[in-house]
């Protein structure tokens, strides 16, 4: 742990002598982490670990938790205020808790702050203007604290603006951008274009970082890029931007052939980001180019689609890349944010990186030269049959650590409970392009009989998503919740009275079995716990039930078969939370998502503690302790439950 | 950047429609006998307010009561509808909006329920009404394609 961590903590601790030190340091004081019990990231720290040391739930008492309180998405007052006011239950919101408050986007994307013992509001965002429009908004995963000296406040992302919150108050503050917000809207010079983004801030040193949500079913060729954008985070100031397509004379430009750099856009950052507050480094995930399964007018590499980017924090300077993915056909856009943690490999200790993807691997580097702790090899790959594509022939493949979910379709990853499950699975499986990982996509026939794509394995939901994984300080232990489903990867001929894309996406089914039951072998969803220091797993269990009880299994008695739902994990001292993920967050592979919320034993992956919720989980689970007592909340909400968070703590 | 798209321009001679219906064809579809377009009357004004009944209380919490939509969620009209339907069937909406509506309960609705909302939709999106419910069938609602407003050049 840094130097100026330890001396943040006391800091908070309230040691002024030492807190004099820290007001001294160049770099903010926003680096709270999971110090003192808070929880002042997102994902805990920046590092992205999901880690808390807390261990007053423990493996031992997990099965005396109870709900301590709940709160809606949207405070009660401002409901009251606003009969009409409509929001999503995919309430995809983590809160932070810092000095003893806790803060939150709501479910319009308005921030609240709350008291950690009872969930009781102590100040609502002041509404950004009049009228029913400023009501419209969507809840954000997360927001970001920072405090300079006394004054602490909360950025956050909501519609167009990046926003500056008072932490005290809930008003903007009036120095930073223009009246406390900043215009994100991309391509301003050529009018405003659209722009919003599901994910938060990241803030290291004095700027704060952006990424963006774009649409993922373009119809044209051309479309902006996704940059990654950095603000002072004092006053607004626009303090660089990362061009994720290399423009003219810039490294990597050569990687888009015939000028495709010109016009292709995305490669945007959906999800969150890491920082390194000791190297100043920002670590940013980014996704496919424009159109995500049709690369015919973008040949080439495409950097940095698919690329984990680290940059430097005062600069936006790009201090290395690795790209997971080249010329992606898959969309098999980087899903989460890296995660940041010291392990100790053949006796030398490396501060790493950990990227998990979609495609199910979990790609190690030394996080201040981009080195790979394991060697990673290029393999060759399937090439397309779609006229105008140009499959790159060779993928990176990790040597280690091992995939963590099923890659590539053959016919031994059908179902075979049965042999009659197998011959009917077969015959399902019959109308897809079968092969290993990477393999295209493929058009889908309008003949009888004919293809309907390629059965990608893992499909466009992962493997990892959003959730992504926990990491161990202590141990160097990974925690990776993964989905396996059977998706159909399917191209259409773009007509072009509506689109200049040649092939615009299919269907994009996911394929059920035989009888209502999956295509493929389970488990379905599931955990995987990996010893980063070594690159072996260590354990795996299917995260749920799955479809043990289906008809036509039930006399076979079968163990839990895992839920293929969007869980996130949250890591302690001795336990791993996760849910099953409800389906209201994001498409997911047929029988996804579910109501229970656990505790695993995180040195064997067993079972302490299992609560049904109402719904599912839709926010990443985090801890705190105030007041002497250990609290972890999480958000829920589905199709007919109105989404809250729910804090769970041990009786009196 | 495309041209805007504009919603009411020339809806003048609908029956052109008919007579160039053989542009509006899906280029995956071959057989272009029975194909009709959407601005040919293909659901009734009864059928678009039954939808809107079950878009208040199934869809409208994220894309809102006027299909605009907002961040992430997005709008079911205008440009966004017919660049996002313009080269697909509606057995194609049917299935897009079946497989994963309403988010978190997917195929929960009847297919006359969503086919209904689909009403809903065309009405919103200015396409006129006819006497003839837009039916469950999927067979017939491969005959139906989206296409553009009547009079709407091509695009370069």
């Amino acid at each position: 742990m840094s130097c100026r961590v330890w001396k943040e903590r006391r800091r908070w601790a309230g040691v002024a002598l030492v807190g004099a030190v820290v007001l001294a340091a160049p770099a903010s004081s926003a680096n709270v982490g999971t110090a003192n019990g808070q929880w002042g990231s997102y994902a805990g720290d920046k590092a992205s670990t999901k880690y808390s040391p807390l261990d007053q739930i423990d493996r031992n008492n997990a099965r005396n938790l109870r709900i301590a309180w709940r709160r809606p998405a949207v405070a009660d007052e401002l409901r009251a205020k606003h009969p009409g006011l409509k929001f999503s239950n995919a309430f995809r919101s983590t809160p932070l808790m810092v000095g003893g408050v806790m803060y939150a986007s709501n479910g319009i994307g308005l921030v609240e702050a709350f008291d950690p013992a009872t969930g009781k509001t102590i100040w609502i965002q002041e509404l950004p203007g009049e009228g029913d429009d400023v009501l419209r908004g969507s809840a954000s995963r997360g927001i970001a604290y920072w405090a300079d000296g006394e004054h602490a406040r909360i950025l956050a992302v909501r519609g167009p603006y990046l926003m500056a919150i008072d932490a005290k108050t809930g008003r903007l503050i009036d120095s930073f951008g223009d009246g406390g917000k900043v215009d994100l809207r991309l391509g301003l010079a050529a009018g405003p274009v659209a722009y919003s983004w599901s994910s938060g801030p990241t803030i290291v040193r004095d700027v704060v970082a952006v990424g963006g949500t774009m649409s993922d079913n373009p119809t044209r060729k051309e479309s902006h890029r996704g940059d990654v954008r950095a603000y002072d985070v004092r006053t607004g100031r626009l303090r660089w931007t990362f061009h994720v397509v290399p423009q003219a004379g810039e490294y990597g430009v050569e990687t888009w052939e015939n000028d495709s750099w010109t016009y292709t856009g995305h490669a945007n950052a959906w999800t969150m980001f890491s920082a390194d507050e000791e190297l100043g480094y920002l670590y940013v995930p980014l996704s496919s180019p424009t159109s995500d399964m049709y690369g015919g007018h973008r040949p080439g590499d495409n950097l940095f689609s698919d690329s984990i980017v680290c940059l430097r924090a005062d600069t936006g300077e790009r201090v290395w890349h690795f790209q997971t993915v080249h010329h992606d056909l898959w969309d098999y856009d980087l899903p989460a944010a890296p995660i940041l943690g010291d392990i100790t490999v053949g006796g030398r200790r490396i501060r790493a990186a950990i990227q998990l993807t979609k495609s199910a691997f979990a790609f190690a580097f030394d996080r201040v030269t981009g080195a790979p702790v394991w060697p990673i090899e290029e393999r060759r790959v399937p090439a397309s049959h779609t006229p105008g594509e140009r499959t790159a022939p060779t993928q990176p493949f990790p040597t280690k650590p091992a995939p963590f979910d099923r890659q590539g379709v053959s016919l031994d990853d059908l179902i075979d409970f049965t042999p009659e499950l197998r011959a009917e699975a077969e015959e399902i499986a019959k109308r897809y392009v079968l092969g290993p990982m990477f393999t295209p996509p493929s058009i889908r026939s309008t003949e009888p009989g004919g293809t309907q794509g390629t059965l990608q394995l893992p499909g466009s939901v992962g493997g990892a998503n959003w959730g992504g994984g926990a990491f161990d300080p202590e141990t160097g232990m990974l925690y990776v919740p993964s989905v396996t489903g059977a998706f159909a990867a399917d191209l259409l001929p773009g007509d072009p009275e509506h689109t200049n894309l040649r092939y615009v996406r299919g269907r994009r089914l996911f394929v059920e079995g035989p009888r209502g039951l999956p295509l493929l072998k389970p488990p379905y969803g599931r955990i995987t716990a990996i010893d980063l220091n070594t690159g072996e797993h260590k354990w795996m269990v299917p995260n749920g039930d799955g479809p043990r009880h289906h008809p036509a299994l039930q006399h076979l008695r079968l163990p839990p078969l895992g839920q293929p739902g969007r869980a996130a994990p949250l890591l302690t001292r001795t336990l791993l939370f996760l849910g099953e993920g409800d389906p209201i967050n994001g498409r997911t592979p047929p029988g996804g998502g579910g109501n229970r919320f656990r505790a695993l034993d995180k040195s064997s992956g067993e079972v302490v503690w299992e609560f049904e919720l109402p719904a599912g989980t839709t926010g990443a689970p985090m801890t705190y302790m105030h007041k002497g007592k250990q609290y972890v909340v999480v958000a829920i909400g589905g199709n007919r439950h109105p989404a809250e968070f729910v804090a769970f703590a041990l009786p009196d | 950047m495309r041209r805007r798209f504009e919603r009411f321009a020339l809806v003048v001679l609908v029956a052109l429609a008919g007579v160039s219906s053989a542009g509006l064809v899906s280029p995956s579809e071959k057989d272009t006998r029975d194909r009709m377009s959407v601005w040919e009357g293909v659901y009734t004004e009864e059928q678009a307010r039954r939808g809107e009944a079950t878009y208040r209380q199934e869809c409208s919490s994220c894309h809102y009561d006027d299909l605009q939509g907002q961040g992430s969620t997005p709008p079911l009209v205008g440009e966004a509808f017919f660049s996002r339907w313009g080269s697909l069937s509606m057995d194609d909406m049917l299935t897009a909006i079946r497989t994963t509506m309403p988010q978190g309960a997917p195929a929960s609705l009847s297919n006359q329920a969503y086919v209904d909302v689909m009403a809903h939709m065309l009405k919103v999106n200015g396409i006129p009404a006819g006497d003839v419910e837009l039916s469950d069938d999927r067979e017939r609602l491969k005959q139906i394609v989206v296409g553009n407003p009547p009079g709407r050049a091509n695009q370069p």
